[in-house]
């Protein structure tokens, strides 16, 4: 098989399903890191940022990327409300904010699919085109979204390293008594942690939707994947989300298309099951998470 | 005196016989509600599906209603649907089932749609001598042991075959083909009906592919498969949203042969996702939507329900309509009299043209509605219909 589809062509599509992974991964890895919390609704939150986007860029015209970035800001915003309204009464109940998370998921569906109706959409993509050669077939739209993911990323990371808040993120996730001692606002900190992982969904959608379909449930696989990445990286570890996700696009793609896609879904599960029995808190993990 | 009493005689007569002639219409205007039960994915991935089969039923109940009912001895009955959402699923739809059974207390239903959810069922409603006018794409959904249940939409098993032969003799160029489909019951079905029809027809299957549903990157999976270089690249039982993505990845990674489907109605939405990729896409297609009696019925749909109506709805609108006057013809709504009834019944003429009941050679029982369907092509972003293949 590997005669008929080359391997450079195999590489590429794991690598760029693994971008599309690792952003849809980030922000749920984020908030988990900071808040504790598996934010069941983190998928609706990268649905929400898809059809921001949708309306702005699809239906007025808008530039795509004001488009991507209003629609970061938007579901942001709606993210830091949420977590005032929701999850800041429930703090330190980890139980209670875990079924909250679910009743948020399930509400935002509902809603997008009473406005936007259920059917499937699609968002014209940015960028059109393919490039061809003779080993390798890769469309422009797809390249963005792993350019996309790259910004980000260096984005996040100078952000976590050389800011102030970020390096207060940091602390907060280390030790959130101590943070505390130590003057930091550390319920400020939740709230903006959680509105930034509500931001990076909403860019994931955002970017991810041109190349895929918009539907409200969008985020139901969106959310598995992410779950997969971070578990297998390490939850709340972002180094680990980055990881986790290129390491589970690659081996989809190369099981795939040595096997067929049915074997490839059992044998990348199989491969996650044993580096989780090598290292169960995940690849880049710790034993306190 | 005698005059008197004759006089009280004559106006009392006429009394009684006023009274009688009052009477009379009274009894003809009881009305009761016979209660129509109703299962089908009403949220989640499905419900367009879902919602388009409803809207055929009550719309075809509305029609009913509107028209004074069902006259059965001296009751008038109005239609009343129940509807339960399955969510798709089996044990959904089983719990529906035992609902409208036990606590509603109906004995006909309208569903479930797609093949697990109807195989679940199957149980209770056969053991408690249900009706069950179904959607669902198993083989095994009709069965002798089954003699309750029913199939309002053809599947693959009834068009595959059809519309392969018609694609072999307009396009004889066309030699191979590939299939992808969804992983489960119907697209498995899809997929065995699809090969068995291409061998008649002499195209030659190179490869399949079978995908978890909530599948959204087809690349890898498309890379392998169009790898084989077929002339066909066939979309099998996937769902419209689905197909719209594999359509546009497909064109995308290079495919230029001829892409088909042959399971689940949805063109729309297939051109709403694949976009300009899905020209030259063809199609079986339960309806012409630029018919005007198609036209008026996803009117009153989208009015009613503010959402487009998916041609799956058609059947369930036309089968309502069947259902409501075999009632009717037969005077009854009990299990037995109104299934040996429809079993009597060789064909129905609805608002798409003739339908026939079959089955008996691929099921073992006659239970299969046979409706007419057309072949279509996606020109321009726009469903244009080539042919009509009556049963």
């Amino acid at each position: 098989m590997l005669t008929e589809v080359s391997i450079a062509q195999i590489l590429v599509n794991g690598l760029t399903s693994g971008s599309f992974y690792v952003l849809m991964a980030l922000g749920f890895t984020l908030i988990f890191g900071i808040m504790r919390l598996v934010n069941f609704a983190h998928g609706e939150f990268y649905m929400l940022g898809a059809f921001v986007v949708y309306h702005l860029y699809g239906r007025l015209d808008v530039n795509f990327f004001l488009a991507l970035a209003a629609s970061a800001v938007t579901v942001g915003v709606l993210g830091a409300i949420v977590e005032r309204v929701i999850f800041v009464p429930l703090r330190s109940r980890e139980l209670s904010m875990l079924m909250s998370a679910l009743g948020l998921q399930i509400a935002l569906q509902g809603v997008m699919a009473v406005t936007e109706g259920v059917e499937a959409l699609s968002l014209p993509a940015p960028v059109s085109g393919v490039y061809r050669s003779s080993w390798l077939i890769f469309p422009y739209d797809r390249l963005l979204v792993v350019a996309v993911a790259a910004v980000v990323l260096a984005l996040f990371y100078a952000f976590i390293t050389w800011s102030k808040f970020g390096q207060a993120l940091r602390a907060v996730a280390q030790d959130a008594e101590a943070a505390l001692m130590q003057g930091i606002p550390v319920n400020r900190v939740y709230t903006l942690a959680f509105a930034i992982g509500c931001a990076l969904a909403a860019i994931a959608g955002g970017v991810i939707g041109p190349v895929f379909s918009l539907h409200v449930y969008m985020g139901q696989a969106a959310i598995l994947k992410a779950f997969v990445v971070v578990i297998l990286g390490g939850l709340g570890s972002v180094p680990g989300a980055v990881v986790g996700g290129l390491i589970l696009g690659l081996a989809e793609s190369v099981f795939a298309s040595l096997f067929g896609v049915l074997v490839s879904d059992m044998l990348g599960f199989l491969l996650i099951m044993m580096i989780l029995l090598w290292r169960p808190f995940g690849l880049l993990g710790r034993a306190t998470a | 005196m005698n005059t008197w009493i004759r006089n009280v005689a004559i106006v009392g007569v006429l009394a009684v016989a006023a009274l009688a002639v009052i009477h009379e219409p009274v009894r003809a205007a009881k009305t009761a509600e016979l209660k129509i039960g109703f299962i089908s994915a009403l949220s989640g991935a499905g419900m367009g599906w879902g919602m388009g089969m409803l809207g055929g039923l009550e719309l075809a109940a509305e029609d009913v209603n509107k028209a004074g009912g069902i006259p059965i001895g001296d009751t008038n009955y109005t239609i009343k649907v129940i509807a339960y959402d399955d969510k798709y699923t089996g044990p959904g739809a089983v719990q529906a089932a035992q609902r409208l059974i036990s606590q509603d207390g109906v004995n006909i239903i309208v569903g479930p749609l797609g093949s697990v959810p109807m195989l679940a069922i199957a149980d209770v409603t056969e053991s408690n001598k249900v009706l069950v006018f179904s959607n669902s794409y198993t083989t095994k959904a009709l069965s002798a042991k089954k003699p309750h249940t029913f199939r309002l939409t053809p599947t693959s098993m009834e068009f595959s075959l059809p519309f392969l032969q018609w694609i072999a003799k307009n396009h004889p160029q066309l030699k191979t083909t590939a299939i992808v489909g969804p992983n489960d019951e119907s697209g498995k079905e899809v997929a065995s009906h699809n090969e068995a029809a291409y061998q008649k027809v002499g195209i030659k299957v190179l490869a399949k592919e079978f995908y978890e549903r909530g599948t959204q990157d087809f690349v890898p999976l498309l890379t392998k498969l169009l790898a084989s270089k077929p002339d066909i690249l066939d979309l099998d039982g996937s769902t419209p949203g689905d197909s719209g993505v594999i359509l546009k990845q497909a064109r995308q990674i290079g495919f230029q042969g001829q892409i088909i489907k042959t399971g689940g109605p949805g063109t729309l939405e297939i051109i709403r996702v694949a976009g300009a990729a899905a020209d030259g896409f063809l199609y079986v297609s339960p309806w012409d939507p630029n018919e005007p009696k198609v036209k008026t019925l996803m009117e009153r749909f989208e009015a009613k329900y503010k959402m487009p109506y998916n041609p799956l709805g058609v059947y369930f609108y036309e089968g309502s309509h069947m259902l409501f006057d075999a009632i009717k013809q037969a005077k009854t709504f009990s299990s037995d009299g109104l299934r040996q009834h429809i079993e009597r019944q060789r064909e129905y003429t609805g608002v798409l043209g003739r339908y026939v009941w079959g089955g008996e050679a691929e099921y073992g029982i006659r239970h299969q509605w046979i409706a007419p369907f057309y072949v279509g092509q996606v020109q321009k972003g726009k469903e244009m219909m080539l042919t009509k293949i009556n049963p």
